[in-house]
């Protein structure tokens, strides 16, 4: 088991550093700073001040890590820009600063075991090697699922052995995330940048288009991602949680956001929005929190004023049904056990999707004035004119992507049980149609979105 | 274990036996033959990808280059600068969708493998527009020094979509269909007169950036003692004379900024506007036919002999 976790961290230290070795020491200083600190939280079980300390001190090197390399220049700038509005000129120069990739995830990660080391949830580890592994497991170190102590470290003190159902699923799981990514992605991406590259170029409903393949290319992307990263965890006999569980087939704000990027969202409301009171406080204090959470949301995944547009955005669409109350109304799978959804659903799902169409256009903008020229192109009288391209293909692979997700809204992925009941050449058939469609329609290398977060 | 890498392996196997018959049924539909598959893929242009395999297959040791883009492949005339040049030590690196930001590293790359006399850059606005393609410029340099063997760079490169799409232009070569490069490089466009005006087109936005590129071009031939002679291509008579006011201003400013160039780079330029070109030697209002490109290499020819 030892030598399993030794080259776990190897392979993992490997991967990583094949982007650029340097910024191999900031997972270092991470993991060597939280060990300790873990145990420094085991000796220290009764003394409050000592222990804040040292959940002090994580927190300031995980976060100061991050501040630096994500947001230094962000508030500099800002900080710039403010003075100058009220009359004082400041001459500031901000650095040339790489994010280094996936700083964000195992930041929150690891910090996720220092939070619950302080609020006793769980027990420190002594094994290094062990810790070492479960920071920069690498199927997941560079965009997630951003696992949790209590559930991924105990499984590197489990034996691994070889399983032959979880390998096969593993294998479906990465096929399944590599036709997400590479197919409708990446040639969604072809099209999205052309458009939010030169918007005035384009009529209303080019604009719209563009957004509505941003809003796929997105969710392939990172879905796709997370689906290879549990898909290659559970070849190696790992369970990583699900991250993705079809949101686009939510019924209202809230049920979209406990299927989108679960790890995230379930991160910020147990290390964030219930330290802060939740909804357990006066109704004022609860709509702040709202606004709290979904701003940082917005926030860490970059910095720049159209993340928190973004975030502040999500905030109102989720107000009125918190505080209707209405927020848990769906909690169920939308058509459960029917091969149709409701009129009603429907209805609700394309209101859904419709309002976060908005929201991802200041997201995917260069600025805050960009996306809302693409909003109000979209909501001009150009949007009843021909788009200036044809998307017929890539509308057909959307179209049957679409449907495989429908059909799949049930499982862990979409084909994690697509086909069981067919011959096993039908079924193999469709294997084969996924991987030769990867190898047709992939286009040039395009980077996984949610690396520069 | 054993029995997951059975079945890894037998789907393998049911993969490239549905491959195969995939791959035969297009073959046979379509009239292919494996001698037809594409040039590795380096850009994405396939035409490109033709002539930089054609590059690298020749046995011609060059002394002069003639780089640009379509107007380079077609408006010469190997004959005519076998002739002209009393050498058929001469090769045509020109290709479609070239402008000066990739005629740049591939000149570079054929000066430094073959030391040749002079550089004959063949332009028009394409050259300097903003167009752009997508190369891999390190995988072409090892591909044009003759480095590893062709079926690596296909292995390296791969792309499904980029070979079934482009296994035409192979096959139409083969049926004559369509041209393809004479021993030189260069392909011809026909006796016949205007067959095509689909790239009348040529005053597309250009780009600062191909001025650079021309400039550091410049700076590499000296540098390697390889002489440059720039050409401003022609337009046929009948488009030439009805340039409206504000291209005509936008293509002056376009020779300005060239010949400030040639000017401090002890570069010869030819502006061959100077010249009226009939409508008859064209097959588009920039491409020559055979007649023309022959009359305009023997007038390329004259005019360096007279400025050297």
């Amino acid at each position: 088991m030892k030598l399993q976790n030794l080259s776990v961290v190897a392979a993992s230290y490997l991967f990583y550093g094949w982007w650029d070795w340097r910024f191999l020491f900031l997972i270092i200083i991470s993991t060597v700073t939280d060990y300790f600190v873990g145990l420094a939280l085991k000796r220290t079980p009764d003394d409050p001040t000592r222990r804040k300390f040292f959940l002090g001190a994580s927190l300031f090197v995980n976060l100061g890590m991050l501040g630096f390399f994500k947001y230094y220049n962000f508030f500099l700038e800002n900080f710039v820009t403010a003075f100058s509005f009220f009359g004082t000129e400041i001459q500031a120069q901000g650095l040339n600063i790489v994010l280094p990739v996936g700083i964000s995830f195992y930041t929150f990660q690891t910090l996720s075991y220092t939070i619950d080391l302080y609020r006793k949830r769980i027990k420190p580890t002594e094994n290094f090697i062990a810790f070492a592994a479960y920071v920069s497991f690498f199927p997941q170190l560079v965009a997630g699922p951003i696992e949790r102590a209590e559930r991924l470290l105990p499984q590197f003190f489990k034996n691994r052995e070889f399983d032959y159902s979880k390998a096969v699923d593993g294998l479906r799981q990465i096929l399944w995330g590599l036709f997400m990514k590479v197919v409708i992605a990446d040639n969604c991406a072809l099209m999205v940048d052309r458009i939010f590259a030169n918007p005035d170029a384009y009529n209303g409903s080019a604009i719209l288009l563009g957004s509505l393949f941003f809003a796929i290319q997105i969710y392939g992307d990172f879905a796709g991602y997370s689906n290879i990263a549990i898909g290659t965890a559970r070849l190696f006999g790992f369970h990583l949680m699900q991250n993705f569980a079809f949101p686009y087939f939510s019924r209202d704000i809230a049920e979209f956001w406990r299927r989108w990027h679960i790890s995230l969202s379930t991160w910020f409301r147990d290390y964030l929005y219930i330290p802060l009171g939740g909804s357990r406080v006066g109704t004022g204090m609860a709509i702040r929190n709202v606004f709290i959470i979904f701003v940082v949301s917005g926030f860490w995944h970059g910095a720049n004023w159209t993340f928190i547009v973004w975030g502040a955005l999500n905030a109102l669409y989720f107000l009125p049904l918190f505080l209707l109350n209405r927020n848990r109304d769906h909690l169920d799978i939308v058509a459960k056990g029917k091969w149709l959804p409701s009129l009603n659903d429907v209805l609700k799902i394309l209101v859904t999707f419709g309002i976060t169409l908005i929201a991802w256009v200041f997201f995917r903008a260069e600025s805050v004035p960009q996306a809302v020229f693409m909003i109000n192109e979209i909501f001009s009288a150009s949007l009843f004119e021909h788009p200036e391209f044809r998307f017929y293909t890539l509308g057909t692979l959307i179209t049957f992507f679409m449907i495989i997700e429908w059909f799949g809204r049930e499982w862990q992925y979409a084909i994690e049980r697509f086909g069981f009941g067919w011959p096993r050449m039908v079924r193999w058939g469709f294997y084969f149609s996924l991987i030769f469609a990867i190898l047709y329609f992939g286009v040039q290398e395009q980077e996984f979105i949610y690396f520069q977060f | 274990m054993k029995f997951f890498l059975k079945q890894v392996h037998l789907f393998t196997l049911f993969s490239l036996i549905l491959f195969s018959v995939i791959t035969a049924g297009f073959l046979h539909s379509n009239e292919l033959t494996f001698r037809d598959i594409p040039a590795p893929y380096l850009s994405n242009h396939a035409h490109y990808n033709e002539k930089l395999r054609f590059l690298r297959n020749t046995n011609i040791k060059p002394e002069i280059l003639v780089a640009g883009s379509s107007m380079g492949v077609s408006n010469f005339h190997s004959e005519a600068l076998t002739n002209g040049f009393e050498t058929s030590a001469h090769l045509n690196i020109s290709s479609q969708a070239l402008t000066l930001e990739f005629i740049y590293p591939l000149a570079k790359v054929m000066i430094q493998n073959h030391q040749p006399e002079m550089l004959i850059l063949s332009t028009n606005l394409y050259e300097f527009s903003n167009r752009h393609l997508i190369t891999k410029n390190n995988l072409i340099e090892d591909y044009l020094s003759g480095k590893g063997a062709d079926f690596l760079y296909h292995l390296r490169t791969f792309n499904l979509s980029y070979y079934i799409n482009n296994f035409y232009i192979n096959r139409d070569r083969r049926k004559n269909i369509s041209s393809g490069f004479d021993n030189h490089g260069t392909i011809n466009r026909g006796y016949g007169g205007l067959d095509d005006e689909s790239d009348e087109e040529q005053v597309s936005i250009r780009s600062v950036r191909n001025y650079e590129y021309l400039y550091k071009l410049a700076e590499f031939c000296k540098q390697h003692e390889v002489k440059l002679v720039v050409i401003q291509s022609p337009f046929r008579d009948g488009v030439y004379t009805t340039i409206a006011e504000e291209e005509s201003h936008y293509l002056y400013d376009h020779i300005k900024k060239i010949e400030t160039i040639a000017d401090t780079h002890e570069i010869i330029f030819i502006n061959t506007l100077d010249h009226k070109w009939d409508d008859e030697l064209f097959s588009t209002s920039t491409h020559f036919n055979v007649y023309g490109a022959e009359k305009f290499t023997k007038y390329i020819i004259d005019n360096i002999y007279n400025l050297m």
